[in-house]
This record gives C-alpha cells, structure tokens and sequence, in this order.
C-alpha cells in the first residue's frame, strides 16, 4: 500500500492530511494476530485485493450449475484445487457478476451429509455402507430380476437438468438402449415441457430464439409469469443495463420486485393470463398493429387466430380478469408499436394445465408483429434448470439423442450410424412421460425405478401421495451428490454422485450457450461422476462393448456434434473443449459452415434473423385453443388461490445444495411460510409472524404467516423449496406438455392453535 | 423374455480405475494454463472487474469536513442478496458471517387503493458521524478514520464486551464465538486504500450501491429522521448512509417484513450477576449505616460486629459479582485497558468506579476489623502500622465515604443501558429496577446482621422495609407484563409479547419468588422482635430468594429488550 498514490481512496497528501493523535500499541492494539486474519493481499491474475482464503495461483472458469442463466464463475485455484470462486468479468453471460447462489457453489460441496460411498438396505431395512462392486453388482441383478419377470419397460428412469449433456447422453443411451428400457423422464418436465412443446409445435424445433443481449436492445419487453429479479437476477442485470428506458409490462398476480419495476403491471387474477394475452392479440390486430408481410411470408394460421380472438375484446376479457380493459389495450399498443418487443415468461406460464396454448399466445404476438429474428425481439422462454436446454437434446426422454424422433425409422437409423449401435436397441416409440410413469408406479406397470440427481419426494405434485408410491417399488435406486435428500430416504441402494465442480462436461443455457464445466475439487470418499457411474453400470450390465468409446466426456461432446450436424442445433463447427473454454461458451447453432466463415463465434447470436423456421414449408405456425377452467377454483369450503414460486435467489429447488451454506441459509426464511393479505390476515384473527394452518383437500400444513399486500385477496403463496408445499398442490396437468400445474389449488387458511404449532 | 438368472459382467478392477480417474485433476492444468497466458498478453495491472466499478468510486479521497459514505440506489436493488455473499468471500470472513444484510420493506396503504410495493433494503455500517459502537467501547477498540471518516474496529483491542452491540442501533457489530471479539464493516478501508471498489460495491448486478462523499457536521437530523421507515432515529448516531428512491417511502405505509418477530435477545447473564450483586452490596451498606444512624441518634450504642458484618457480607456479594463479570468477556486477559474510554463510555466509568467503590469497601473492612486481628498481627508489622495516625471513627467514615461512590457506580450501570436509548431499557424502568434491587435486598440482608446481633426491632423494621419496597418494585415490573391498556409505548407492547411467546416460565418464576420473598420477609418482620435467630434465619432465607428473583428479573430486563432495527426478513 503506497501512500498518497494517486489510486489511493483513503490518504491525502501530507500537507493536508488532519492531525491525528495515536496511542502506543501497548495501549491500542492497531495490529496483531486477530487484525491479520483480515489482511488483503493485491492479488494476481487481475483479481484485486484477495484475502487469503481466496489467494489463487491460477484461475479457470466453469459454468454455474445452479440456473440456466450459466453464468461464468472464476474458480481460485491453489494446489490443483479451487479453493473459492468470483464471477467472471469478461465471460459474455453475467459480466463479471453472480447471485448468491453461484457465489457459495463450492462451499455446498463440503457438506458433512454428502453422499460418500454407496448405500445398500439391509435385511434390517437400513441403509448400510457397501462397495461399488456389490452395489454394482446389486444393481444390476435387481433391475434384471425385474426385468426379466416383468418385462423390460417395467424398469424406468427419472432424471435431472442438472447434470451436463454428456451424462444425459450417455444416461439416455445407457438405459434406454443398453438396459432396454423404454421409459425415462427428467424433471424437466417439471420446468420446460411446456416451453418445448410449444416451440417444437410452433416453430418445428424446440428453439429459444434469442440472446441475453436482447434484454438490452428492447424496446418493450413483457414478462409473463416470471419475476427475474428473484429466479433470474443476472438476466435482470441485462435488463438494467439497457439504454433505451424500455416500456416493461408484467402480467403477474403479486406485486413482485419485477412488477415493481415494470412500468406497466397487469395484475391478473391467476390463470387469466390466456385470455389476456389473446386480448392483446385482439386488440392488435383490431389496431392493425401487426405486421402484414411477416405474417404472410412467414406464418400460417393467421386467419383461425384473428377468427378465434375476435371474441377476446379488451372488454370482455378485463372485468374477469381482474384488471381494466385500458391496461390490456395500453400494453397491446406498447407491444405494437415498440421499435423491437420482446416477451418472456417463466415457470407461471411453464406450470399451467394450459401453459403451452399460453406461450404459443406469446409466440403469437411476436410472430404477427414481426418481433423476431431482430435485436430486442422475440418470444422467449427464460428456462429453469442449467442444463434443462441440454436435457431436451441430448437426454433420449422427449426425443431421440440430438432432437430426433424415436417413431422416424431414418432418424434411429441416423443415430445408430453415429454411436455406432445396432438400430433395433433403439425404442421405436418415445417413452411415457413423469406423470405417466408415477401412475406406472401405481398401476404395479413399473416395478423398478432409478432416480438420477433430482428429488421427486419433495418436488412433485401432491406429493403425500407419491412417497407412498415410492415405497411401492421392488426396488428403487437414488443416484446423488447428497444421501439425505427426501427421495434417498426411500431408496433401497443410494449411488454417490459427483457434483458440479468435480466433473467435466458441458451444460446448455436458456439462450443456446454450451458453457463448460470444470473438474477442480476432488469428490468425496467414493463418490464418483454420473458420467462414470454410468461407465460402470454399462460394464457390470454387459455392454461395455457398445460404450467402449464412451471414455470421457469429451469424447461423447463429439458423438454429439456429429449428432447435431446440419439439424438447427448444429454443434460441429466448436473446436472442442478448448475452444468453447476460450469464447466463454458458444451459442447454437454453430456449423463447421459457420466456423470455416469465421475465425471465432460472436458471442450474442439470434436464431431466425432471416424468418425462416424449422417446420417443412419454413413457416411458423400460429397456434390458438379454447380456454380451459381451473379445475378447482376456490369455493366456500376453500376460500383462497394457492400460489407457489421461487421464494429467494439464495433458495434452488428442494434445497439439498442451497441448505448446506451457512451464508445463503441466512438469506431466506429458515420457516416456510405463506404470503397472505393483510384484509385476509384481519378477517382470521391473525398478525405477521403468526403460525397459521394451509389446507386444501389433500393435506393441511402449518406455516408462518407473512403478511403483505403485494399478494391480493383471496389468494396466497408459498415457495416450493419447503417440501410442505406439495402436501397441498393438486395433481393436474397440461395435456399437451404433461407439466404438472403447480400454482393452483384452493386452500382454506385459519390462525393455527398454539397446540398444533408444535 | 428369459427366465435365467441375470448375468452380471463383475468388473472390480473397472471400478478402481474409476475411482483412481475422479480423483485426478489433470482439467484444471489443462484449461487454467491457457487463462494464465491469456492474462499475461494483457498490459493492465488493474483489477479486471475495475471497468464496472470505476463509475461508483470517488475520484478522491474526502476533503476537509466531508467523509465517505454507501450510496444505495433503492430503485436499482432488486434484492438478489449477491452484496451479503460476495462481503463474506471477498473479506475472507467466517462461514456465516456477512458484514452486509438485506431486509425488506412491504408498503401498502390502508385500504388497498393503489398498488402495492416491495423494497429491499441493503444495509452494512453505516459509518455514523457520531458512532455508538465507538462511543461505547471502553477500551477504544473503535476509531474513526480521520481522513475517510470509516469507522474501522481494531480487532486487537476488542475485549469482547460486545458492549458496541448495544450501543450500535443498527445491530451492525457481530460478535465471534471463535475469536471472542466483535468484527465489522470497514468499508474495505483496504480496497479503498488502492482505488479499489468494496466488495458489495463491485459485486452488486445492478450497480445499486456506491461510495459518496458526504459533508459532516453541518446536517440537522431531527428525532423522526431514519434512514429508512421503521429504522432507527437517526439523531442517536448521526449515520452516514444515503439511501436514494425515485420517490420517497412513505413511513405511515410501510411496515418491514418481519414486523411483529421479535427474537429473544441475549442473556448477557454474567452481567445480570453482577449488576444485582453490586447494587445489594450498596444496598446493605446504606441500609446497616441508616439502622446504625437511627438508632445511635435514640440513644442505642450498635457494637462494631454490625458494621463489620455488614461490609463484609457487602463486600462478599459485591466481590462474586464483580468476579463473575468477565466470564462475559471473550477477551478478558485485554480488561485491564479498560480505564481507556472513560471519557465517553458508561461502561469504562462503571468499571472504574465500581472498582473504587470496591477500594473503598475493603479500606473500611481493613480498618473496622484492625482492633479485632490486633492482636493476631506479627509485632514486626504492627510497628509499621501508624495506629496514632488511624482515629477510632476511620473505618465508620471510609464506609460510609463508600456509599456515594457506590452508588455513582450504580449509575453509570444504570447509564450503560439507558445510553443505548433503547426504549424498554429507558430511565423510567431501569433507575428504579436498579436502585430497586438495593432497597430490597440490602436491607433484608443488614436485617439478618442486626437480627443476629440481637436487634431484634431493628431486624424486623428493616424486613418491613425491603419487603415493601421489593414488593413496589415488583408492582411496577407486572404492569410492564401485563394486558395491553391499548395507550402504552409500543416498545413495551413488543416486549410483552415476547415474554409471553418465550420467556414465560423465567416470568412466572420471577412472580413466584417475589411472592414467596415477600412472604418470608413478612414472617421474619413477625419473628424478630421475639425469636431474633429464628427470624434471622427467616429473612436469611427471604433474602436468598430475593436475589434469585432479583436475577430472574434481570434476565428478562435483558432477554426481552426489543427496539427499532434496520429492516429485516421473516
């Protein structure tokens, strides 16, 4: 530290430095062991001033493993091993910025309740330590035996999004054709489906259109049930950074910190979101605020759609949607005429029982005002999970390995010439979906099941009843970076799995970036990646000859290029690793057509900039459906609309990483509770902090209350990190996407009495 | 489908290459040597992340009557929280310690008219003009720096008081069990000192909080001043913080998240020890020096066993209080500085004058008991012993010379609390619960002296005494706890439904003893006159139990303090 250097921020030169007077450090103790516990030191490789836990002797950089914003994370790294982490400065993505989630991803890895070698019940019916090979070995025996006496299809697979394409690969490659399963899903389902299914069926491939800079370049941008600021902080940081002060325009039933930030915020009542949204469309096109040459030259469809939204006036939809036929026509005008509009929506569209119809509502509006293809535009689902993107792709569940079909004899044939497998191990059909395979589990149609990196006992729908089922299974294996998660508790054999951090691979994010992980701490005990566990069961099942070249990551990266090739996911022209590590990840698609044209990728690319999509006739398709009832609106008996979302950014899914820090646990309720209004709160007697009891018509959980207006009455919110939640949530789905609808179920809430608080 | 047993193709040698493979680390020497040279093709020196903070930094350092201080924009803070995170990795802190916190402000008007709002609020130190933490700290721990105007905590000097916790109104000093000292926010004073950016700074997405410079000295705060609604005034510290919004929050619409949730506060029971042990043994010595002055003004010679008992006893209360306070400490061996803040901490001039008064007590000890041991005493030391010089009436006279000076200790005890203006902990109730405990204990002890000396009258008076005043003492505690009048200090009304929730039993323990106390006080009122050792054993037992209660009472003064905070979280 030189003093009265220009940079320094804390001396003044000597002439007008003030007097001061010091006592002697026998007196005043200015330094000493506990002050140099604090100490900085100026560290190198750009980082500023470091403290020693932080001090690196080299740096890389991984991609998050938390969201699919992906952000960059730069891991310190002394000895070999990363000892901590900062955002990445320069990576394209988060701008040298993280959440606080991404800030502790490595210190959930040290979690004293980790998964360190394999776990076997016993005859006892406890979960005791074995090796690999008899749990291996186990494995393998079971499922055959099951199998074998059941039938092949009776063993399924349940997976995750968070684990990279390479593991998804070779998961869906290894069940699906080596072990002849034929069903398998991911909890994706609980996420993205719908988003899938509605740009599969609108566009003809299941293709986010846009990139994070479009935050930046929009004029109007619409968020339809999503609140950015809480489940995707970093994209909001884009949405801030743009220049243009855009119009924004929410639609969401709370005043969420994105709503407060919006300059329009529609707040519906839930589930209105459809009817609104074809309002909108109504009023555009009643305004002629559309574009008459897109929709010609790139759609089909227009006259059903203008035939269909006739009927939704700003008028007839407003009253019942809660809000004023003004406020619909206002951000209908604002969308119309926007230079470049954009709309985005999250889990409230995603977790709907008619979630795909409303975000091809979206994809409507963009698609007939021209807003896509161009900076600032597009119709994009902002996802969930960090590798929901490469779960869609590469996981064999909803398609065929690289976004083929299972059904197309000229795509297995396709994909067996690339993996180099016999086409008669490929399933002709695709296998059933989540929910399908739960009623599989209740139906005695599966018998055996292996649940990889995800936490069903917690996350899914109605879940009093799926624990039971659970325990219905001949045998159920959890493969896990933690042995205590609600699922693992049921288990008969629990596999340990390596973490992000521990590992290599590659993830997706929600704009197309394949973002590469690192593999910088050593995993715990036994404890071993998906990726070899995988390797493993291939050997002891008998068809390691058939993953003989599966060897590393990398190497089934490349199986995927090849896959990829000339399909709008093309990944052939990334020069390996290496290079997606140098460009701070690259987008898709990018060809060998595209690199042999460039010397590197620009880092922010849109798709469809020449308004051509991937249907046959190049065309998108405008896509509009009645509107469907709430199943179970609230009534007298149940008086109130049950919500639930993200609660806090420090809080992921079912909380079996974000609980293991310190910092973050301090950053959330450590309670669940529910948001109520304070008239609702006043009518049953009750004050913020209070317990009160939730019950719908399948179970009845006590929570704290947290009082707030920014929920309207008759309604109330509960995160879904608190596992409370699904003892409530009633089991619906949207047909077409078969993603469950978490958000709405009718509760009745009343002061809990202090005996039951207990 | 076969009916054969499944084949298993076992491959233990397969699974230790595995196992051998995960532990390998070769990806990181293979991906971190390209960033190595990537970073040494570039010229700058300065920090990477430079470019987004540059614009949120002074030029310069503050000049003469200026200081820096945290700029929050409220508008730009979307509550992410990544500032608390990136606080505790970039300062290298322990693992759930964060010198930034973020709470949230819910606004909705009355009836719901217009849209309601959220507000997160981030909040570190807020570097106050006039700091309580520093203020209080009795060893100077705390020093404001005179050019930036940072008040940095000197973690070496810290004797772990944790005194600055309460003094500081926005619970900012946090204190380690590891180290036994308190930590704080020092604005990265180290960053700053090379033009480098704090860590929440340079970590906020949204570019929400920067360092200003801020004039000093010439800003009236008045009483209703806070930096946010529902935070404390701001008149008591004088904060530096500027926290900024497109429109101002309007306090009679907002209410913090975790309105309502109070958390039981710390015992602090060491001090709960002495304070009741230090304010009996005042009690007895002004109680016995009363008895003694009535009844020698009446003609009735009091023989010296009754003062010499009584100081004793007071110095034996006095001395295990006194003795059990640093277990408070986590830096005791540091104590001894502590004469060091007395020109602005209550606690430095507590202990300084507590410890006279201790001086004092065993002065008048020595000298009361000198004629007694005389004899005991090795003539080689008697002869250095200036009798001549010692009149007969010294030991009375320090004795007596004690009391004010106990009693201005007392005070400044009294002023430690009162000081943090913390409003349960206000002079209306702490005076009296302090004083009160020496006019009830002090003069059931001196009545068990007296008793056993053979006044018997005196004895019972002085029961009737402390009885009636424990009991009014008691009186005055209840109504704090009991049903709401609906006009009382909300503060108090927090508190109440605190004791309620989770300190009932200690409650209804303090009731019981002071029933039972006063009971027994009443009994040995009876017995005295007639069976002198039989009610001295009574009012030894009174006494006994008023000091358990007198403790209990203590515990909830401290355990059920609430005040006005920076917002927070459920």
């Amino acid at each position: 530290m030189s003093i009265g250097t220009p940079k320094s921020l804390t001396q003044l030169s000597e002439e007008r430095r003030p007097k001061s007077f010091e006592l002697p450090q026998l007196l005043q103790a200015r330094t000493g062991k506990m002050t140099r516990e604090l100490l900085l030191n100026p560290g190198d490789h750009g980082l500023g001033m470091t403290p020693e836990s932080l001090r690196a002797e080299t740096t890389t950089v991984a991609a998050c493993g938390y969201c699919a914003t992906g952000c960059g994370l730069r891991l310190h790294v002394r000895d070999g091993q990363a000892v901590g982490l900062t955002p990445e400065t320069d990576y394209p993505v988060n701008l040298g910025m993280a959440c606080p989630k991404g800030w502790e991803a490595l210190e959930v890895l040290d979690a004293d309740d980790r998964a360190t070698h394999p776990l076997l019940r016993d005859s006892h019916g406890e979960l005791k330590r074995v090796d690999w090979d008899t749990a291996l070995t186990t494995f393998t025996e079971r499922f055959k035996a099951i199998q074998s006496e059941h039938g092949n299809d009776s063993v399924a697979f349940l997976s995750t999004g968070q684990i990279p394409c390479e593991e998804m690969a070779f998961l869906g490659a290894l069940a699906k054709f080596g072990m002849g399963m034929l069903h398998g899903d991911g909890n994706t389902r609980q996420c993205m489906a719908t988003a899938v299914t509605a740009y599969k069926e609108s566009f003809g491939f299941d293709a986010p259109p846009y990139t994070y800079d479009d935050f930046q370049q929009s004029d109007c941008l619409v968020f339809v049930g999503a609140n950015p600021c809480i489940g995707h902080p970093i994209m909001w940081e884009r949405v801030l950074r743009n220049p243009n002060s855009p119009e924004i325009i929410v639609l969401d039933p709370r005043r969420t910190e994105t709503a407060m930030a919006a300059t329009q915020h529609l707040q519906l009542r839930p589930k209105n979101d459809l009817a609104i949204l074809y309002a909108i469309t109504q009023h555009l096109i009643a305004s002629d605020l559309i574009d008459h040459e897109f929709i010609a030259a790139h759609t089909t469809g227009y006259d059903d759609l203008a035939a269909h939204v006739a009927a939704f006036t700003p008028d007839a939809v407003g009253p019942a949607a809660g809000i004023s036929a003004d406020e619909i026509r206002r951000a209908a005008e604002s969308i119309g005429q926007a230079k470049a509009a954009s709309l985005w929506w999250t889990m409230g569209v995603n977790q709907s029982y008619e979630g795909t119809r409303t975000a091809q509502a979206m994809i409507n509006i963009a698609l007939i005002t021209g807003n896509i293809g161009r900076p600032g535009t597009g119709a994009n689902s902002i996802t969930g999970q960090c590798n929901a993107m490469g779960s869609r792709l590469w996981s064999s569940t909803t398609n065929l390995f690289g976004h083929h079909k299972f059904e197309s004899a000229e795509d297995r044939q396709r994909v067996a010439d690339i993996l180099g497998i016999d086409v008669d191990k490929i399933p002709t059909e695709t296998g059933w979906s989540y929910d399908r395979i739960v009623e599989g589990i209740r139906n005695d149609e599966i018998k055996g099941l292996w649940v990889i990196a995800t936490n069903p006992a917690h996350s899914w729908i109605d879940r009093g009843d799926f624990k039971e089922l659970l325990d219905k299974l001949d045998f159920l294996v959890v493969q896990d970076m933690y042995a205590s998660t609600a699922t693992a508790q049921h288990a008969d054999l629990v596999l340990p799995a390596a973490g992000w951090g521990e590992k290599e691979g590659t993830f997706i994010n929600s704009e197309r970036r394949y973002g590469l992980l690192k593999k910088v701490r050593k995993a715990p005990g036994e404890a071993l990646a998906d990726f070899q566990i995988f390797r493993a069961i291939a050997a002891y099942w008998g068809v390691e000859a058939m993953f003989a070249d599966w060897t590393h990551p990398e190497a089934v990266f490349e199986k995927m290029q090849a896959a990829s090739e000339g399909r709008p996911c093309d990944i052939s022209g990334i020069k390996g690793y290496r290079q997606l590590d140098q460009c701070g990840g690259i987008q898709w698609p990018w060809s060998r057509e595209d690199a042999a044209a460039h010397a590197t990728p620009p880092q922010e690319r849109r798709l469809f900039a020449d308004g051509s999509f991937c249907h046959p006739d190049a065309k998108a398709r405008l896509i509009v459906d009645n509107i469907t009832p709430m199943p179970e609106p609230p009534d007298q008996d149940y008086p109130t609309l049950l919500m639930s979302g993200r609660g806090t950014v420090s809080q992921w899914h079912t909380q079996t990483r974000t609980s293991k820090s310190k910092v973050l646990r301090k950053l959330y309720p450590e309670r669940p509770y529910v948001e109520i209004h304070p008239t609702d709160a006043s009518l049953i007697g009750v004050h913020n902090g209070d317990m009160v009891s939730v019950r719908s018509r399948r179970g009845e959980v006590f929570v704290t209350a947290m009082v707030t207006p920014t929920v309207q009455q008759n309604q109330a919110f509960i995160p879904m990190h608190y596992d409370i939640i699904n003892e409530l949530t009633l089991r619906h789905f949207d047909p077409h996407s078969r993603q469950p609808s978490f958000k709405d179920c009718a509760v009745a809430i009343g002061k809990a009495s202090s005996a039951s608080t207990h | 489908m076969s009916t054969m047993l499944p084949v298993v193709n076992r491959q233990p040698e397969l699974v230790g290459q595995l196992l051998h493979e995960q532990q390998q680390l070769s990806a990181v020497e293979q991906f971190s040597d390209w960033h190595t040279d990537h970073e040494s093709s570039g010229t700058t020196t300065a920090p990477a992340q430079e470019k987004y903070y540059r614009s949120l930094l002074p030029a310069t350092a503050p000049g003469p009557n200026e200081q820096f201080a945290f700029e929050v924009d409220l508008n730009a803070c979307s509550g992410c929280k990544a500032c608390v995170v990136a606080c505790h990795t970039l300062n290298g802190l322990e693992e759930d310690e964060s010198w930034r916190r973020v709470g949230t402000l819910l606004i909705g008007d009355p009836d719901y008219a217009d849209a309601a709002a959220i507000q997160h609020v981030t909040t570190a130190c807020h570097h106050c003009e006039d700091p309580g933490c520093l203020n209080g700290c009795p060893v100077k721990a705390y020093d404001k720096d005179p050019v930036t105007g940072i008040v940095r905590h000197l973690d070496d000097q810290c004797i772990g008081c944790k005194y600055c916790t309460m003094m500081c109104p926005y619970e900012v000093p946090q204190y380690s069990d590891r180290l036994g000292i308190v930590r704080k926010c020092d604005m990265c004073h180290q960053r700053l000192s090379v033009g480098e950016a704090p860590a929440c700074v340079q970590s906020c997405p949204n570019e929400a909080i920067r360092i200003t410079v801020v004039p000093t000295g010439d800003v009236e705060v008045a009483g209703q001043d806070t930096l946010v609604p529902s935070s404390p005034s701001s008149v008591i510290t004088r904060p530096t913080t500027r926290y900024v919004a497109e429109t101002s929050l309007d306090p009679a619409l907002t209410r913090p998240q975790d309105e309502n949730v109070d958390e039981v506060a710390e015992s602090h029971w060491p001090l709960a020890v002495m304070l009741v042990a230090t304010q009996i043994a005042v009690g007895i010595l002004i109680a016995e020096s009363l008895a003694t002055l009535v009844l020698t003004a009446v003609g009735i010679s009091v023989p010296d066993a009754v003062p010499i008992a009584a100081a004793l006893s007071a110095f034996a209360i006095g001395n295990m209080g006194l003795g059990i306070a640093p277990l408070h400490l986590g830096q005791p061996l540091r104590m001894w500085r502590v004469f060091l803040g007395l020109k602005t901490s209550w606690l430095s001039r507590e202990a300084v004058v507590l410890g006279k008064f201790m001086g004092l007590l065993a002065g008048a000890i020595a000298l009361l008991l000198l004629p007694v041991v005389w004899d005991w005493i090795p003539t080689s030391i008697q002869q250095w012993i200036p009798t001549e010089w010692i009149p007969a009436w010294a030991g009375r006279a320090l004795l007596v010379a004690s009391i004010p000076v106990g009693l201005a200790g007392l005070y400044c005890s009294a002023m430690i609390y009162i000081a943090t203006k913390r409003r349960p902990w206000r002079s209306g109730r702490t005076l009296p619960r302090f004083f009160g405990t020496s006019l009830t204990c002090g003069p059931i002890v001196a009545a068990v002296v007296f008793a056993l000396t053979g006044f018997g009258v005196t004895a019972a008076l002085l029961c009737l005494a402390g009885a009636v005043a424990g009991w009014w003492k008691w009186t005055r505690e209840r109504r704090l706890y009991r049903a709401p009048d609906g006009s009382e200090d909300p503060y108090d009304r927090r508190s109440r439904r605190l004791v309620h929730q989770h300190l009932g039993e200690t409650l209804r323990m303090r009731n019981f003893s002071a029933v039972v106390a006063t009971l027994l006080a009443g009994l040995a009122f009876m017995l005295c006159p007639f069976l002198p050792l039989v009610g001295a054993g009574c009012a030894a037992l009174s006494a006994a139990v008023w000091i358990a209660g007198e403790n209990l009472e203590r515990l909830l003064y401290f355990q059920s303090v609430v005040y006005d905070r920076m917002p927070g979280t459920l």
